[in-house]
């Protein structure tokens, strides 16, 4: 029952795939790059808000989030800090990103930071860290999904067929749709899985027996999971740092800075982000994870807490584990065709124009990017099939996000300090990055004081260098001080008093 | 519409809002460093580290609001007259003024509401 309610599920949202891609596809300028990566820097309100909330929710929203909930308690309570404090970050940078990529007709990270200083060095830099952040993780992303589907149809659904399923629906709203179908996609996928997870706690609670003896059952179980202990606060404020930052500098959320159609979209999506993130998914994470702690003291051996959800189906509702396939595709779909897209701009824009053919006319940038999403759904399809690949990218996809914290000083030369130099740009990366992968892949990161991670360590690093270099090195040309800083000063320093 | 300058009263609201947001993530911080609120009683709906900290979240949804009305809003309205106005060609001022008009629609549905 479980298997065919699926297959019918998954099929009719592939249609629902195949329609959207179409539209989209109508609607486009096939030769127009920026309407390819971009979707012609027009989406409005609903498109922005849901491309936003579904490329950053991925399938982790409803099963590790829970998850976490569950295995971490108060440990995980800033799932909803930074997820209500990162939409934020659309005002102080997001809409600086807009305003310069509008004027100077950006695509990628890398289009704006080396346009300023001028430095292929940063260039390259900026594409690797996008690349580190996207790549490793899509390919986690798509073999999580397909797990969780071969998981909850007890393996009737094997792994291959959700593998292939997953990135057919990806090669095809990517390859005809671009960032427009994506968009379209995110919206519907994004209303889907966050009315899922409202249901679900409703459930979980219902489960328990009610509201207060749901909680009261998990208090006694574990009383431990309600309180913070002691020295918990580095690890807790290294997450909450990078993922806060993620909100804007992760590839394919700052690329969505480029995509608003107006500022007052910006503003309005910036707002409803941060409510819709906090109360539709970490909330409903914390009810369910929380309150499942009275319903399933302990997991089964061998079971990871993400499993706590569809634990919880199986044992309570064994058909709504329909539901539970569908949205993992929804979730794990959105987040990878948004990644995937994102990866071939940065290919196309900060590899092949950049480097290889500088001269290519848009028609010939968009169709690069199109190959490259057949080149990254086939490295995809590789990776997720190979044991060896997977054993290879699980260390980069599990730290990924967190390079995304090496591209803050650079950009706060970009918008905010005239003062920076694109020597201090550069090795605020280099060594910020050195860093963050020594810290984390080598010994020295236990040998390091306190109990912050290595993001922070990477982090503290780049603006460290960030500021020294720049303070001992040759300053900006005063034209280029004037194009970026010169214009947005003009432009922000207004309102209706 | 006159494009007026970046005012003292818009300066005020923005240091309001900082203050404000740095406010509630003070506070959200006190379970986390166990100097209050660290305990599994009942404190309304919830036990109390969950309802405290929740609490201060709701307070960065605040903070957004705040954002949005008194910062965000009044500046997304003027900038676009400015950029329209100041743009260095014809097909930049009609980029701009593309995107004003779009503004424009959103604010007007907003009015409609």
């Amino acid at each position: 029952m479980i298997v065919a309610g699926s297959l019918i599920g998954l099929t009719a949202f592939l249609l629902v795939v195949l329609i959207v891609g179409f539209l989209a596809y109508k609607k486009g300028i096939r030769s127009n790059v920026t309407d390819y990566f971009l979707a012609s820097r027009g989406l409005g309100v609903v498109a922005l808000v849901g491309t936003l909330f579904a490329t950053w929710f991925s399938t982790f929203a409803f099963l590790g989030g829970p998850g976490l909930f569950y295995k971490l308690g108060t440990g995980w309570l800033l799932f909803g800090l930074f997820n209500s404090l990162g939409p934020l970050l659309i005002w102080v940078f997001g809409r600086r990103i807009w305003l310069l990529g509008k004027k100077y007709n950006f695509i990628t990270p890398a289009d704006l930071l080396d346009s300023y200083y001028e430095h292929r060095g940063i260039r390259l830099l900026t594409a690797i860290i996008c690349v580190i952040i996207l790549f490793p993780y899509a390919t986690i992303q798509l073999s999580g999904v397909a797990k969780a589907i071969t998981g909850f149809t007890a393996g009737a659904l094997p792994y291959w067929f959700g593998v292939l399923f997953i990135l057919f629906s990806v090669a095809l709203i990517a390859y005809f749709g671009g960032a427009r179908g994506i968009a379209w996609m995110d919206a519907l996928q994004g209303f889907f899985f966050g009315i899922l997870l409202i249901i679900s706690a409703f459930f979980v609670i219902r489960w328990a027996g009610g509201w207060f003896e749901g909680w009261s059952a998990a208090i006694k179980i574990n009383p431990e999971m309600f309180i913070f202990k002691a020295g918990a606060s580095g690890k807790y404020y290294t997450l909450a740092l990078m993922w806060t930052l993620g909100w804007v500098l992760v590839p394919h959320l700052w690329q969505r800075m480029y995509m608003a159609a107006s500022p007052v979209i910006m503003g309005k999506s910036m707002l409803i982000a941060s409510i819709a993130s906090l109360w539709v998914i970490t909330f409903t994470g914390l009810i369910i994870g929380f309150v499942a702690k009275g319903l399933v003291p302990s997991l089964p051996p061998g079971t990871d807490a993400d499993m706590i959800l569809p634990i919880l189906y199986s044992t309570f509702f064994p058909i709504g584990g329909i539901f539970l396939v569908i949205a993992a595709y929804a979730a794990g779909m959105s987040t990878l065709n948004s990644q995937l897209l994102s990866a071939s701009s940065v290919v196309t824009q900060d590899i092949y124009k950049a480097v290889i053919h500088p001269e290519a006319p848009e028609a010939k940038q968009a169709k690069i990017g199109r190959m490259f999403v057949g080149v990254f759904v086939a490295a995809l399809l590789i990776f997720a099939l190979i044991p060896a690949g997977q054993a290879l990218l699980i260390p980069l996809a599990s730290v990924g996000v967190s390079y995304c914290v090496l591209l803050l000083a650079p950009l706060v030369g970009v918008v905010y300090w005239k003062g920076a130099t694109r020597q201090g740009a550069f090795w605020s990366m280099l060594l910020g990055f050195i860093i963050l992968v020594l810290t984390q892949f080598t010994p020295l990161g236990g040998m390091m004081p306190g109990t912050i991670g290595p993001a922070y360590w990477g982090f503290i690093v780049s603006i460290v260098t960030f500021v020294v270099v720049s303070r001992f090195t040759q300053p900006m040309s005063e034209k280029k001080i004037e194009m970026f800083h010169g214009f947005l000063t003009k432009a922000i320093n207004l309102s209706n008093g | 519409m006159p494009v007026k300058n970046y005012s003292k009263s818009y300066a005020r609201k923005r240091k309001f809002v900082v203050a404000f947001l740095l406010f509630v993530l003070a506070m959200a911080a006190l379970p986390v460093f166990r100097i209050y609120a660290n305990s599994t009683d009942f404190w309304g709906p919830l036990p109390m580290t969950l309802s405290w900290t929740y609490l201060w979240y709701a307070g960065i949804n605040v903070a957004a609001f705040l954002v949005y009305f008194l910062l965000f809003k009044p500046w997304a309205e003027n900038v676009m007259e400015f950029l329209a106005q100041n743009a260095e060609n014809d097909e930049e001022k009609e980029m701009w003024e593309k995107v004003k008009l779009t503004d424009d629609l959103v604010m007007k549905k907003e009015e409609d509401k």
